[in-house]
Parts: structure tokens; C-alpha cells; sequence
């Protein structure tokens, strides 16, 4: 059963993030992720065990623990490189579906090349990485926490907003 | 002597009215990665194209010319050869989705797209062979980039398509475009800055873009350019983009080299966006932000856009 459920919420996300990502490369899609994670508390699904050894009455319970992460990333696996993911300027209306405030979207659109630009080096610092997509995604979150100071805060949380609302 | 002047003059004449319009078509296609599955290695998607490029256009009297494997340097030249009649473009390209840009890709996955905002009058025709680029050419017609090429006849798909179909269509496009009339070309006043940049390293082809527009370009190699910039601009529309057009992914190697600015307008300055060290912050493009300020009087020039120039 639970199988069952995180497979839907798997192929669930998988088609939110086919939807924004459409072409873009893997490297961006981790970004983006880092970027999520930044943001998103983590959704625990508890997956509980119950068994008991033939040798014992002991019964044992195994509890594992699933983040957002495994969720999210589920749907990051397509991607071709025909395509590079860029901010583009905020308009109002939309802004204000994602919550945005109006000092943030004054400051995200005043400094959207910078954003576009650690994105890229978020991507690109991505790309060389070796190991599974979690841990991609988790240097990804390290590198946005990183570089985040260098743009103001009302340009980053706008950033943070959109990006989830458009996932 | 009168005589051999005259003589002169009417073979010269004549020789323009029978030279051949140059007609240019641009490759960038990877072979290796454009190979359709059960073909040999020697299946050469470049091959096949040339193939189709000198059939259909053999009868049509033009000067073909095929430029494969072609780059930044190439296209730009291309688009603004005041001899070129006709270009067609073809390589990989996709359409703006969700927050993916769209792109026109070289064979080594760099964006070439704001090159395009660029064509020179003389260019009757532009085909642009690659996957959904339709929309692209429709935002360029609608944008005050192609103010100038008005008479430009188009052709691109909105659809996925096929190399040697699609360059099949746009040449038959060609073929049946009719000429529309030349917009008038117009000096412009501008604000004139030089820029040059320095490196230890060989330096790439990139441009300069200012709020998406493309303000200059850079050679590979080529140290130092001219900028201009229109009048009239907030501080917050000064920033520039030194752009490589390059993916995140890259294998290339590729060094942009540090700006420097200089104009006969001692207010207006730039300075790179960089972490507390000093490196460039950014990946395929750096950012500069402005620093001057603008309440000076502002020297200005009065110029002809390159679109209009007759020597190149």
C-alpha cells in the first residue's frame, strides 16, 4: 500500500517537474531542486515493519523514513540538454498567485541576471558531480545556501516562492 | 580615354547585374550525434545536407556557398554580410517551456539565439531548419529588433522536424519568396562605450547583452569591441551580460576574459559580479552590474545600425 502511494506521488511530481523542466538539462534540474530543498520542509512518509525472528519472541519494528527528496527527484530523470533553464522577469499577476510580495518582485527582477548566474554555477558546479541524484541535489541546496547572500533576501525568497509555484 | 572609361563602366555594370546573389547555408550539426540508428560511421548528417542544398539550388543561378560546423564567429558574419541574399540555419533548437529559454544551439550546445537580432537589409530570406523554432522568429518579428527587416521573409516550424525535410521546405520557401520593400535605415543617436577584455588564456567568442538585447560581440580572441547604448536608460537597464551562450553540462573549455570599459563619458562604469575574492560569479556569462551614474550630460554619436552598413 504504501508502495503504491509513494509510486503515485512519485509519478505525481514526476509530472509537476516534466512540466517545468521540459528540456532543460539535468544539471539545472538539480539545481532547482537544491534550490526546493532550501525551502521545503521535509515531508516525512514513515514506512513501518513489524516481523519477529524465528529465534526470538522480540518483535521488531523497522521505521524508515522518507523526505521529499526521493519524491521530488523521482521526476528530474528525463531531461535532454537541448534546453537551458533561465528566470525570466516576474510579472504581476504571477507573482501574486506565488504569494510574492511587491519589495520581492522589485527586487527579483532588479536582479535577475545575478540569480540567472549563480543558478548556472549551481548547475554547472552540479554537473561535475559524481553520486546519486539525492546527493546532487543535496550539494545543489549546500551551493544555493552558499552563494544566496551575494543577491538580497527579497530576490531570493521571490525566487524560492516562484520556483515552487511553478512546480 | 574616354572611350576605355566608358568601357569600363559598362563591363563593370554588367558584371554586378550578372553576379550571383550569395545564398549561405550554416551547419552545426554534430555528426556523431546525428546519426540515425542501423547507419555506418561514415553517414555524415553534414554530407546529406550539403547534398540537398547544391540539388535544389543548382538551378537557381545563385553562389552557394556551406559553412559547416559553424559557431558564433560564423553566423554573426554571416548575418551581417551586406553581400548575403539568403541564410539558412540548421542545427538543434527548442521553444521557450515553463522556465526553459529558447534556444538555437551550435553543434557544441551554445545558445546562439540573440545573434539573430542582428540580420543585415541585404538578407531577403532567413530559414531557420531545427525543432520548434517558429515561436522564436514570431517573437523576433514582433520585437523592435527586426524593425529594419520588415521585408524579411521567413521560415521556420512550430513542430519537431527533421534536418533534411525541413531544409527541403525552407529552401522550396525560398524559392517561392517574393522581395518586400527595404525599410529606410536611419542614424541613430547612441552612447558609444569601449570595451576590452584581458586574459592569460586563449579567449572565446561571446557578446554582450544588455536586458536581452545583444549590444556587441567579441571574436574569438578579438581583446577589445565597441558597445552602443541607446539613450534615455535607468540605471537598473545598464547592466551587461557577457554571455557565452554556453550549457551547464559543457565539456568545451571556454575563457571570457575580465572587462574593462572605457567611453568618452567618464561617469558611466561597470564592475563585475564576483564573490568576495574577486572570481566571477556566474557560469557561460558573467555579470556587470553599473556603477556610474547618469546625471551628467552624456556624450553621444550619431550612428548607422549594422544592419544598414555596406562594408563589412
Amino acid at each position: 500500500m504504501l508502495k503504491k502511494l509513494l509510486l503515485s506521488l512519485a509519478l505525481l511530481v514526476s509530472m509537476r517537474a516534466h512540466a517545468i523542466t521540459g528540456l532543460v538539462s539535468d544539471s539545472d534540474g538539480m539545481a532547482t531542486a537544491g534550490l526546493v530543498m532550501m525551502d521545503i520542509s521535509q515531508i516525512v512518509v514513515v514506512d513501518t515493519t513489524v516481523y519477529r525472528t524465528w529465534r526470538s519472541r522480540t518483535v521488531y519494528r523497522t521505521v524508515r523514513v522518507f523526505t521529499y527528496v526521493p519524491l521530488f527527484l523521482a521526476g528530474l530523470v528525463l531531461l535532454d540538454d537541448n534546453g537551458k533553464m533561465t528566470f525570466g522577469e516576474l510579472e504581476a499577476d504571477k507573482a501574486s498567485e506565488a504569494g510574492i510580495t511587491t519589495d520581492e518582485v522589485i527586487a527579483y527582477n532588479a536582479e535577475l541576471e545575478e540569480l540567472n548566474a549563480i543558478k548556472d554555477m549551481v548547475s554547472s558546479e552540479v554537473a561535475e558531480m559524481e553520486g546519486s541524484k539525492e546527493v546532487r541535489a543535496e550539494a545543489a541546496k549546500g551551493l544555493w545556501t552558499e552563494y544566496k547572500d551575494y543577491v538580497s533576501a527579497d530576490a531570493f525568497s521571490a525566487l524560492v516562492k516562484l520556483v515552487k509555484k511553478t512546480l | 580615354m574616354h572611350r576605355i572609361f566608358i568601357l569600363i563602366f559598362v563591363s563593370l555594370f554588367s558584371f554586378s547585374l550578372l553576379a550571383k546573389q550569395r545564398v549561405v547555408m550554416l551547419v552545426s550539426l554534430d555528426p556523431e550525434t546525428n546519426r540515425p540508428p542501423l547507419r555506418s560511421r561514415n553517414w555524415d548528417i553534414n554530407e546529406k545536407l550539403e547534398k540537398v542544398f547544391l540539388k535544389k539550388l543548382k538551378k537557381e543561378n545563385l553562389d552557394l556557398v556551406i559553412l559547416p560546423f559553424a559557431r558564433q564567429d560564423e553566423l554573426r558574419a554571416e548575418l551581417l554580410n551586406p553581400n548575403n541574399h539568403a541564410i539558412f540555419w540548421v542545427g538543434h533548437s527548442n521553444a521557450e517551456a515553463g522556465l526553459a529559454a529558447a534556444g538555437i544551439y551550435d553543434d557544441q550546445g551554445f545558445n546562439m539565439k540573440e545573434l539573430f537580432q542582428e540580420v543585415h537589409q541585404n538578407i531577403k530570406f532567413l530559414g531557420l531548419v531545427g525543432c520548434q523554432a517558429l515561436p522564436f522568429v514570431e517573437s523576433l518579428k514582433n520585437s523592435p529588433y527586426w524593425k529594419l527587416n520588415s521585408h524579411l521573409t521567413t521560415y521556420a516550424r512550430e513542430k519537431r522536424v527533421d534536418a533534411r525535410k525541413g531544409l527541403k521546405r525552407a529552401i522550396k520557401a525560398f524559392i517561392n519568396s517574393e522581395e518586400g520593400k527595404t525599410p529606410t535605415c536611419e542614424e541613430r543617436e547612441v552612447i558609444q562605450v569601449r570595451v576590452s577584455r584581458t586574459s592569460d588564456q586563449e579567449l572565446s567568442s561571446a557578446r554582450i547583452i544588455r536586458k536581452g538585447q545583444l549590444v556587441g560581440t567579441f571574436e574569438k580572441n578579438q581583446e577589445e569591441t565597441t558597445i552602443e547604448l541607446p539613450l534615455g536608460l535607468k540605471k537598473s537597464e545598464l547592466k551587461l551580460v557577457l554571455e557565452s551562450g554556453a550549457p551547464n553540462n559543457t565539456k568545451t573549455k571556454f575563457n571570457l576574459g575580465k572587462l574593462e570599459f572605457t567611453s568618452e563619458n567618464e561617469s558611466l562604469n561597470w564592475k563585475l559580479f564576483a564573490d568576495r575574492e574577486g572570481n566571477p560569479l556566474g557560469f557561460g556569462s558573467h555579470v556587470y552590474r553599473f556603477t556610474g551614474n547618469l546625471k551628467e550630460e552624456l556624450q553621444t554619436r550619431f550612428i548607422l545600425p549594422k544592419q544598414c552598413l555596406t562594408n563589412n
